[in-house]
């Protein structure tokens, strides 16, 4: 196999990663890549390793952008949240299909799950840079979204007790999708700066 | 011990993979594919370049581990001083665990 076949191959395997995680290790990843591929032309197992920790990589980001209030990335924060929004939704509806009606462990799992990861990217991240607390807004930003994970597990609950499973489901889904454009909305209006309290001050700037 | 068991968490999941790397590069620093190289020599594992560069980019930004500066595409890493202190630790830490477990099966008499 030529040199130039190799690097086409390593190149197109590192577009599985995001692109800030290409810009810091892109280069050394495919020359790496490329001395692989020249020792084993064809190896499953390395391209499903490549892909699996790829997709583990842009999971991260996503989670960590979502979770982390920034309001001078508004715009990339709504074009990443709504997608998410609607792709949970969706997989969520389909999941609870195959769930028995009127049991609460639909909801309850729901809420474990998003409040544990809401949690953790707040409390971790926190913890981890050790800023001196939290600020007002950024509180009431925190408590907005608590209030709609806790409104979502009490839909579902509702809907175990009512039934129309798919409507309420779909419900749920346009009322988050509202929740979530105005709470952005807001954070857009505001144009005074606000820090974050996640995001190291450096020389009196906000590192971005 | 307190400390041992922090530098212990830091290693993550794949705390087997870290310590193959950091023993790597305790011998000199080293770049991605002659690093899997000398693992696959001295302990018999290959470390998929996906596993390789996650562990990389959580040991630079843990501090264990810095670039070195490189005209070539492929950049060496080189292991620092808190990556030594980690690296001992863990080792000392897993020689704790080894002499235990031989001790016990050889006081059980199920080894020959």
């Amino acid at each position: 196999m030529s040199s130039s076949e190799n690097a086409r191959r390593a190149h197109r395997l590192t577009k599985f990663y995001p692109t800030a995680w290409r810009q810091r290790y892109g280069e050394e990843f495919e020359a790496h890549m490329e001395q692989d591929i020249e020792e084993t032309p064809h190896s499953l197992s390395r391209s499903l390793n490549v892909m699996m920790k790829g997709f583990g990589t842009h999971a991260k980001n996503l989670t960590w952008r979502i979770l982390l209030l920034e309001p001078s990335q508004g715009k990339l924060r709504n074009s990443r949240v709504l997608p998410t929004v609607l792709v949970l939704g969706f997989a969520l509806s389909i999941a609870l299909r195959g769930s028995n009606v009127g049991t609460p462990w639909p909801a309850l799992i729901l809420f474990g799950v998003l409040y544990a990861l809401f949690l953790f990217g707040y409390v971790y991240d926190t913890r981890k840079i050790r800023t001196v607390g939290p600020s007002k807004r950024f509180s009431m930003d925190r408590n907005i979204m608590t209030g709609i994970i806790i409104l979502n597990s009490g839909v579902i609950l509702l809907q175990n007790a009512i039934g129309h499973r798919t409507l309420v489901l779909y419900t749920v889904l346009v009322l988050d999708v509202v929740l979530f454009s105005v709470r952005f909305g807001w954070i857009r209006r505001k144009r005074e700066p606000v820090r974050n309290p996640l995001i190291p001050v450096v020389q009196g700037k906000t590192k971005s | 011990m307190v400390a041992a068991k922090e530098e212990s968490r830091n290693f993550g999941h794949n705390a087997g993979t870290v310590t193959l790397i950091l023993s790597s590069l305790a011998g000199g620093e080293k770049h991605g594919y002659s690093l899997v190289k000398d693992v696959e020599k001295f302990a018999g594992v290959h470390i998929a370049p996906g596993t390789l560069y996650e562990a990389l980019a959580r040991l630079e930004k843990l501090k264990f581990i810095e670039p070195v500066e490189s005209d070539d595409r492929r950049r060496p890493y080189r292991l620092t001083a808190n990556g030594a202190t980690a690296l001992a630790n863990q080792l000392r830490a897993q020689r704790r665990a080894v002499n235990v477990g031989l001790k016990r099966l050889d006081g059980g008499g199920l080894i020959a």
